[in-house]
């Protein structure tokens, strides 16, 4: 569940007690390989802090209770609420950590209790590339699975894949070095674990990967004489090769030649990590290979394990007209909505904005489940600890729309399946009979991920001039530092669950940010240096990481710490109304 | 058994699951840690059971010792945690403090070798840069004893 690769494990139980990791040697997608997240994965089960029973807050403190007695707490309040402020007033916001039988299960409770706002909340760093899915294109692109990418003649990582997915280092390793030739072209404005690997490292400015890919296009349909190249050929007319070298700071002669390496490879992949916080990149990832022939194809990757899978789910399963994620809040900071569950989401940490801590203090009901205490639980009203993954059965969808099934490690202790609480809260209003057929998860998640196909929808020139009016922003005077948000190693997306975790929180425990070299020397930041870190947003004082990673006037931050992403720009994506990262700027001053 | 692990730089991606590996089963007490090279490449600082280990040498209670298979090992009990094995070690790969009074020491997970498991740095590996080789195997083959290729120009780094 710490990213969309879908690792094997195996996990040896004493007594029906988990007592060690193993590693699965013959799971054919990583080979025994885990990543730092992974290797302590058995921290989901026996974390400390974990939840344990149910919690109902009176009087401003909270008191134990069964699960019954907050189940029905819930159902009460959610039904008064529906009763005297409508339909309209009751919202559900259920995170992308679980399987797809919970979030089918949400979805179907929600249905039957008559609440139409609910929705899943997808990791800020994913919304871009997930709404991409959605897009068709006139001819279908190959779709590849993780396995493929080791067959490959050459590769186009977006992103800095090594840090976000590790384990596909093996198989890009065996690109690398297992036939002479092959190319690995890196697009990443970090210098960053990947491009050690790479054969062309193209150093693009921060959030410019999908128009240096529009360039690689162009490059390509120019000299097209016939097929799919030729026929595109018109719309990229307008675009020039000389303004995209200006505005990506990659030369023409270098985005020429990589086009041409990417088309002579007869075999090709496009890797997309999550976190490219770039508009319709994953549209351009397709027209390229479109453009360049038989045998490429693309493979996203995404933040959360079950990110494809929710939002598969939530595309099929939502009524139609219903909110989205952003506009719940919208409407809870409006108090239009007045009471919300929140299942596995923790707000705070996901998009700390004034919209948000606006919304949780007009609430009049906040019903919270997760797996750990989480910081949106200081204004809910009732608590339920939820379980982990492992304690459930059920499957999940990762990168290349695999399909993987889960059996349970141990029963779940002092929690509760996310399905058998939602089942809880409907027998409160069903009566036996009726639970029977409807409600079965597995069936439904299988119906509906079946159902989903992707809409046709966006043109070809519609795209290109989306993405290149994205890049006109102008700089913000008074800012002149480009700030990104950066992945690291041993932490999972937002560090929902893996911020607890003891190791991660030894290797990366404190908020630091990455400075150019020269940078440092300009404003006397040396290693270790507490530096402010003032943006439009707010401010933050973070430990100086003395660099040569980043190009001049980029700085990057971690984005797992909820103090980063307070300063951060989060916005809605017109198109889709996802919440997403967007570029922003700072400013830096050394304070001791 | 005679089998020792080895190290690939050129494959090495950096990604520390090895340290996590190693950390989690012994309760933080790792031995492997991790460094990185001019922000170029990765190092993972693994034991390497020297011939002559230096660090058993040093030892003044006889607590660190080469066992008959080879492999060097600290006892627990008769350790003081006087530090001369750390700063014995030519490699710098024993972490430089003590854990439970006594420096962390590897033995290439000796709960696993007996079940014909291999240890769990090298299995968790995500680039194949750890290996899990006989050590006359590694020994003669003379591709072994090289000098990374990404590294060339910046810095030497023979493996042992």
């Amino acid at each position: 569940m710490f990213c969309s690769m879908g690792c094997g494990f195996l996990i040896r139980t004493v007594d029906g007690r988990p007592r060690e990791l193993d590693y699965d040697l013959d799971n054919p997608v990583n080979k025994g390989s885990l990543c730092p997240r992974g290797n302590y994965m058995l921290e989901l089960l026996n974390n400390p802090s974990r939840l344990e029973g149910a919690r109902i807050k009176l009087n401003g403190s909270f008191y134990s209770s069964t699960f019954d007695i907050a189940l029905s707490e819930i159902y009460g309040h959610l039904s008064e609420i529906k009763r005297a402020h409508g339909a309209g007033a009751v919202g559900i916001m259920v995170g992308p950590n679980f399987l797809n039988e919970d979030i089918a299960q949400v979805f179907a409770v929600a249905k039957a209790l008559g609440i139409a706002s609910v929705d899943v909340m997808l990791p800020l760093e994913d919304s871009l590339l997930l709404s991409g899915e959605s897009t068709k294109l006139s001819s279908p692109v190959k779709k590849l699975s993780v396995e493929d990418i080791a067959d490959q003649e050459a590769l186009l990582v977006v992103g800095d894949i090594l840090v976000r997915s590790p384990v596909t280092s093996k198989m890009i390793n065996k690109v690398k070095y297992g036939v002479r030739g092959s190319k690995i072209i890196v697009v990443d404005p970090e210098r960053s674990h990947t491009s050690w690997f790479s054969t062309r490292h193209l150093q693009v400015k921060p959030g410019t990967e999908a128009l240096l890919l529009a360039g690689m296009i162009k490059a390509i349909t120019e000299g097209a004489k016939k097929g799919r190249a030729l026929a595109l050929k018109k719309y990229f007319k307008e675009i020039d090769l000389k303004q995209i070298s200006e505005r990506t700071g990659i030369s023409t002669q270098n985005i020429i030649i990589s086009a041409k390496e990417f088309l002579s490879a007869g075999k090709a992949a496009v890797i997309l990590s999550s976190g490219t916080r770039d508009k319709r990149l994953m549209e351009m990832a397709k027209l390229l290979c479109l453009v360049s022939g038989e045998g490429k194809g693309v493979i996203p990757f995404y933040a959360c394990g079950n990110s494809l899978g929710a939002y598969k789910l939530r595309t099929v399963l939502k009524s139609p007209g219903s909110l989205t994620a952003a506009e719940i809040i919208d409407n809870a900071a409006s108090s239009k909505i007045k009471a919300l569950v929140l299942i596995g989401v923790d707000l705070l940490r996901i998009a700390p904005t004034a919209t948000v801590k606006k919304a949780l203090s007009n609430l009049s009901f906040i019903a919270a489940m997760d797996m750990y205490r989480t910081s949106v639980m200081d204004y809910a009203d009732v608590i339920i600890p939820l379980s982990s993954h492992l304690e459930a059965k059920g499957s999940a969808v990762y990168s290349g729309g695999r399909v993987q099934h889960f059996e349970p490690v141990s029963p779940p202790a002092g929690s509760l399946a996310v399905r058998d609480a939602m089942a809880k809260i409907f027998m409160k209003m069903a009566n036996a009979k009726a639970r029977s057929k409807k409600l079965d998860p597995s069936v439904l998640a299988k119906k509906a991920l079946k159902k989903f196909t992707p809409k046709a929808g966006v043109s070809v020139p519609a795209l290109i001039n989306e993405v290149k009016a994205v890049r006109r922003q102008k700089p913000l005077s008074g800012f002149p530092f480009q700030v990104m948000l950066k992945d690291d190693i041993v932490h999972s997306s937002d560090g929902s669950i893996t911020a607890r975790h003891y190791w991660a929180m030894r290797e990366c425990g404190i908020p630091y940010i990455e400075i150019n070299e020269e940078d440092c020397r300009k404003l006397s930041i040396t290693e270790g240096s507490r530096v402010l870190l003032r943006t439009p947003w707010g401010e933050v004082i973070v430990i100086a990481r003395v660099s040569s990673r980043w190009q001049k006037g980029t700085v990057a931050l971690p984005h797992h710490f909820q103090e980063i992403r307070e300063i951060s720009n989060i916005g809605k994506d017109e198109a889709t109304g996802l919440l997403c990262f967007y570029p922003f700027a700072g400013s830096l001053e050394r304070i001791s | 058994m005679d089998k020792r692990v080895y190290l690939n730089l050129d494959l090495c991606c950096g990604c520390k699951s090895c340290a996590a590996a190693c950390s989690y089963p012994y309760f933080d007490h790792a031995n492997l840690t991790h460094s990185e090279l001019d922000e170029k490449a990765a190092l993972p600082l693994h034991c390497m059971h020297c011939e002559l280990a230096a660090c058993a040498e040093a030892c003044p209670t006889g607590a660190m010792k080469k066992d008959e298979d080879g492999v060097v090992r600290r006892g627990g009990f008769l350790c003081v945690g006087c530090y001369s094995c750390i700063s014995a070690c030519p490699f710098g790969v024993l972490p430089d403090e003590l854990k439970y009074h006594v420096p962390a020491k590897c033995d290439l997970c000796s709960d696993r070798l007996p079940e014909g498991k291999i240890p769990r740095c090298v299995s968790t590996c995500t680039s194949g840069a750890l290996t899990f080789e006989d050590v006359r195997e590694a020994a003669a083959d003379e591709k072994k004893v090289w000098i990374s290729a990404r590294m060339r120009s910046n810095v030497l780094f023979r493996r042992r």
